[in-house]
């Protein structure tokens, strides 16, 4: 049997295993419940919260796209330390307040919260269009990451076409049976073995093909100036382009839809909890980036069709191992961008049935809900396989991408909580007029204006018109007054039950 | 904690990051522009880590 069948019979090994536990582990419940999936995180541990939050980052975004950027265009992937690092951050602030509100108002999603808020059913459909748009982005990133994993890894045993395709299949058995969601320890164990693994990968290749980091920076340095950093000669991203991408990251973030979720599911001091401990991600990053800057001088840009593919390639063709290893190797990364994969769908699914449908049909069955769930699974995963196949943006750009739509929520969100004058009317204007800033930039001007984040230059504008038009109209009406703290962290635990 | 978030994104974002802005020193084996963002992010980590024991480390639970 040829090195590819070996690797190739070990993974598909690895996913039916970690299918099967999944399998046995949820049998009975239906995934496609919206409070069997708030309910199912209710009362996390510390280290499944990390971890769940931490999905944005541990999937291919960090195991493929942290080397392909570190190896095609250096210092730009500091952008992902940074965004590693401050993420979490402004959920210190927003996290504590909405837990607060959802006990006291029962929130599951943030369509719930944004309807309670504005009393606009417009404005949660709109927002719930974007998020699913930004969620098929997403999705297309995870798709493209199996797709290499599984090309690369076999020696090409396994066309692109066919990698993206295996892989929405997965996808769709995943959210159609339900399993996974219910084994998110079997999700741990896979995201803290990865992370293992690639400290591993990424101590070891430095070490063997330059004897040591300072060694292999300096080889780096030597040879391509300017590459570690940032807008000068020689440097792969400019300083304008840089600050932007971080700046749009640490906004958007905790506007995700299924993050912003899990607000309304846990407790103020967990989620207190989880922020302190999540700079810790961005250290751990810190190796995962060496693999990619390990090749930068031993190989040369042609050797792969995409830099994100640098990561498997050095597996196979670098590091002295055997097929039995890249099999395990590339079964890890399968896994930790599959149960990604799945938190993405799952959550545009909800999204679409809960925020864009349901207001519109208020007396729409239970059973009609999960059809339009399932519906909505393959549509959004047709949509995305597509883009895999034809799209040629690498795996951040594609994040990057997401994120300009994304954080057109941010206006909407902070104005809800923190501004009484704000109205539904300017929300709705501050949205659309945002969101089509930043497709104008990322799809139809030739260049980005000053190098600006296309994400940015539309939550500029998007900030303008919704306080404009906010002082204009009639504010909506102002929540009640927050229940007390302690009071609240009870209806937490309660609410659910 | 929204003046941390502010000051840490002023130091990953330009003009500041300028200051860090180069390959050179090496530092525990990284180029002084990753080093730096590192470092920052550990002084970030230890803030948090006295913030949250100010508020809850006395409570027992």
């Amino acid at each position: 049997m040829s090195a590819g069948a070996t690797a190739l019979l070990i993974m598909l090994a690895y996913l039916a295993l970690a299918l099967g536990i999944g399998l046995a582990a949820g049998r009975g419940r239906s995934k496609l419940s919206v409070s069997e999936f708030a309910v199912a995180e209710r009362g996390l541990g510390l280290v499944v919260m990390w971890f769940l939050m931490g999905s944005t980052i541990f999937s291919a975004f960090a195991f493929l796209g942290g080397p392909g950027w570190a190896f095609d265009r250096g210092a730009a992937a500091l952008y992902i330390l940074g965004y590693g690092a401050l993420g979490l951050l402004p959920w210190f602030i927003l996290g504590p307040r909405l837990a607060r509100l959802g006990a006291a108002r029962g929130y599951f999603t943030m369509g719930d919260f944004i309807r309670d808020r504005y009393r606009s059913n417009v404005l949660v459909a709109l927002m719930g269009i974007v998020a699913v748009l930004a969620f098929i982005q997403y999705l297309t990133l995870q798709l493209t990451g199996v797709a290499y994993i599984f090309n690369v890894m076999t020696e090409g045993l396994v066309p692109f076409w066919v990698g993206a395709l295996v892989a929405y299949g997965i996808v769709l058995v995943y959210v159609a049976t339900g399993g996974v969601r219910a084994a998110a320890w079997s999700d741990v164990l896979q995201g803290a073995l990865m992370l293992i693994i690639a400290w591993i990968i990424g101590l070891w290749l430095v070490s063997y093909l330059h004897g040591g980091p300072g060694q292999m920076f300096e080889g780096i340095a030597a040879e391509r100036p300017g590459f570690l950093a940032i807008g000068q000669e020689g440097s792969e991203m400019g300083k304008t382009e840089f600050s932007t991408a971080l700046l749009v990251s640490v906004i958007g973030f905790v506007m995700w839809p299924h993050l912003f979720m899990k607000s309304f599911s846990t407790t103020e001091r967990r989620i207190k909890q989880v922020v302190v401990s999540y700079p810790l991600f961005a250290i751990l990053l810190v190796p995962v980036l060496f693999i990619g800057f390990a090749a930068v001088t031993e190989v040369p840009a042609n050797a792969v069709e995409e830099p994100d593919q640098i990561l498997p390639y050095l597996i196979t063709d670098v590091l002295p191992v055997g097929p039995l290893v890249f099999g395990l190797i590339g079964a890890g990364a399968l896994s930790a961008a599959m149960s990604s994969a799945d938190a993405i769908t799952h959550g545009a699914s909800v999204t679409f049935t809960r925020d864009v449908v349901v207001p519109f049909r208020p007396r729409f069955s239970e059973r009609g809900q999960l059809w339009t769930m399932r519906i909505a699974v393959v549509a959004v995963g047709t949509a995305a396989y597509y883009l895999a196949v034809v799209g040629s943006e690498t795996l951040v750009d594609l994040l990057l991408g997401a994120y300009g739509s994304i954080v057109q929520f941010a206006p909407a969100v902070y104005g809800a909580l923190f501004w009484r004058r704000a109205s539904a009317v300017g929300a709705i204007a501050g949205l659309v007029v945002g969101v089509a800033v930043n497709f104008y930039y990322e799809l139809i001007a030739p260049a980005p204006l000053l190098e600006i984040h296309a994400g940015i230059l539309g939550l500029i504008a998007n900030l303008v018109v919704f306080v404009g038009i906010s002082l204009l109209t009639r504010p909506a009406p102002a929540l009640e007054p927050e229940p007390e703290p302690a009071a609240a962290a009870g209806g937490g635990t309660e609410r659910a039950a | 904690m929204a003046t941390l978030t502010v000051v840490l994104l002023l130091l990953f974002t330009f003009p500041l990051y300028g200051i860090a802005n180069s390959a050179e020193p090496i530092l525990l084996g990284m180029p002084f522009s990753m080093f730096w963002i590192v470092l920052w992010t550990a002084v970030e980590f230890v803030i948090l880590l006295a913030l949250y024991w100010g508020e809850f480390g006395r409570r027992s639970r």
